[in-house]
């Protein structure tokens, strides 16, 4: 336990304001958050779970996925339970709704920030990456190891429902590179309140700028779910959000959904809706769309937008072959593309 | 049929009001019942009771 990070009293003097993520939960006394691990303890605010972990691994990089961002590289991947969202179709609901499900007390090993940084480096891994849950859900444990692994060269990433409120993303700046900002459904308003929760998805594209403007490294992903979560015309609000805001560049993931958690009345997305969305996301100018979630599927691979040629190629998770120079220019035709390598 | 909010345990998130806006309304950072009797609309409302995640929604 440690007192919270982004809170304030509350205009009526007598509950918590958290604006560590966007729903700015006013918590009264001894009462806890939506994410049930922030408490109000004798007018302040704590995390109850700082330290917490519940899953530590070394991941590819582009699992995350961050596919631009130190391609072929490992991170140490943490997290702790809970979520601030509550998705019906959650693939790490075992972890990430225990709370929700029933479990009283915090669980997780207990590790200090010095000692995640040292795993990572004895490991190899360039990046500590924030993942699996929400790292909303530590953001203080996020803080302190990213500002010791920052100070010894290592990178720090999220993986992200992009609920964060600005606030907290400026906090980050000290120590964040980089971002994967996950949409659910297509973007749809309606399929976030009835699958996950969350009563306004304005927060995130709020987010996603305050990122842009810290020069913070961002790849989206959108997850379509066959039924409920394919609407095209919020789909296609949300790449033109990219383009506009973010820049044709920025590297865009569609995720394939497969049942999970309480949606297994669905089946799996069909490719060729996939497809049929990169093709929108292209059309609309994104440079870098990729399908994920789809075994073997050639757009895992990056292609150079001016040559066509396949300037990173990859199967699964793992790099095959870089066709960059030093400069990441195409070896083809000699364009320059957008990847972050150290 | 009764709908009611109750204001300690709120967290003025604003799930029932999303769920359900003829019902509820965030008022001063917390969820306010603008129709009591609910009526016709109660099926959004109980849908926003069960979920809101403090539970603070009662309906009698």
């Amino acid at each position: 336990m440690k007192e919270a990070m982004l809170w304030k009293k509350a205009e009526n003097k007598i509950d918590i304001q958290c604006y560590l993520c966007s729903r700015r939960c006013k918590i009264g006394p001894n009462q806890l958050g939506f994410c049930l691990v922030r408490k109000n303890l004798n007018g302040k605010l704590f995390s109850l779970n700082y330290g917490k972990l519940i899953s530590i691994n070394v991941d590819p990089i582009e699992k995350k996925p961050l596919f631009h961002f130190l391609p072929g590289s490992d991170a140490l991947s943490i997290s702790s339970a809970g979520c601030n969202f509550k998705c019906s179709y959650c693939c790490n609901w075992q972890i990430s709704q225990i709370y929700r499900n029933g479990m009283k007390k915090i669980v997780g090993e207990n590790y200090e920030p010095e000692q995640i940084v040292n795993m990572a480096k004895e490991r190899n891994c360039k990046s500590i990456s924030y993942t699996y849950t929400e790292p909303t859900i530590f953001f203080e444990f996020c803080h302190d190891t990213g500002i010791i692994a920052k100070k010894q060269k290592i990178f720090n990433t999220f993986v992200t429902n992009g609920y964060a409120t600005p606030e907290a993303v400026k906090l980050s700046k000290k120590f964040l590179d980089a971002a994967t900002v996950d949409f659910k459904g297509n973007a749809d308003p309606d399929f976030y309140r009835k699958e996950a929760a969350v009563p306004d998805i304005k927060p995130i594209f709020d987010c996603l700028l305050e990122l842009k403007r810290n020069k913070i490294h961002i790849e989206v992903t959108d997850l379509t779910v066959p039924k409920i979560g394919d609407n095209q015309k919020s789909f296609k609000n949300l790449v033109k959000f990219i383009v506009d805001n973010l820049g044709p560049e920025t590297p865009f993931h569609i995720l394939r959904f497969y049942p999970a958690y309480r949606l297994t009345n669905l089946e799996d997305t069909p490719v060729k809706l996939l497809e049929k969305e990169a093709d929108i996301a292209k059309k609309e100018g994104l440079k870098f769309v990729y399908i994920g979630n789809v075994a073997m599927h050639e757009m895992e691979n990056t292609f150079c937008p001016n040559c066509k040629n396949i300037v990173i190629e990859r199967l699964g998770f793992s790099i095959r072959k870089i066709n960059l120079d030093k400069k990441n220019r195409c070896k083809f035709c000699g364009e320059k593309i957008p990847i972050v390598r150290d | 049929m009764t709908v009611k909010v109750d204001e300690k345990k709120c967290i003025g998130c604003g799930l029932c009001e999303s769920i359900c806006p003829n019902v509820f309304t965030l008022k001063d950072g917390k969820s306010k019942v603008k129709d009591k009797e609910g009526d016709k609309r109660f099926n959004c409302a109980k849908e926003a009771a069960e979920s809101c995640p403090v539970s603070a929604i009662s309906i009698s």
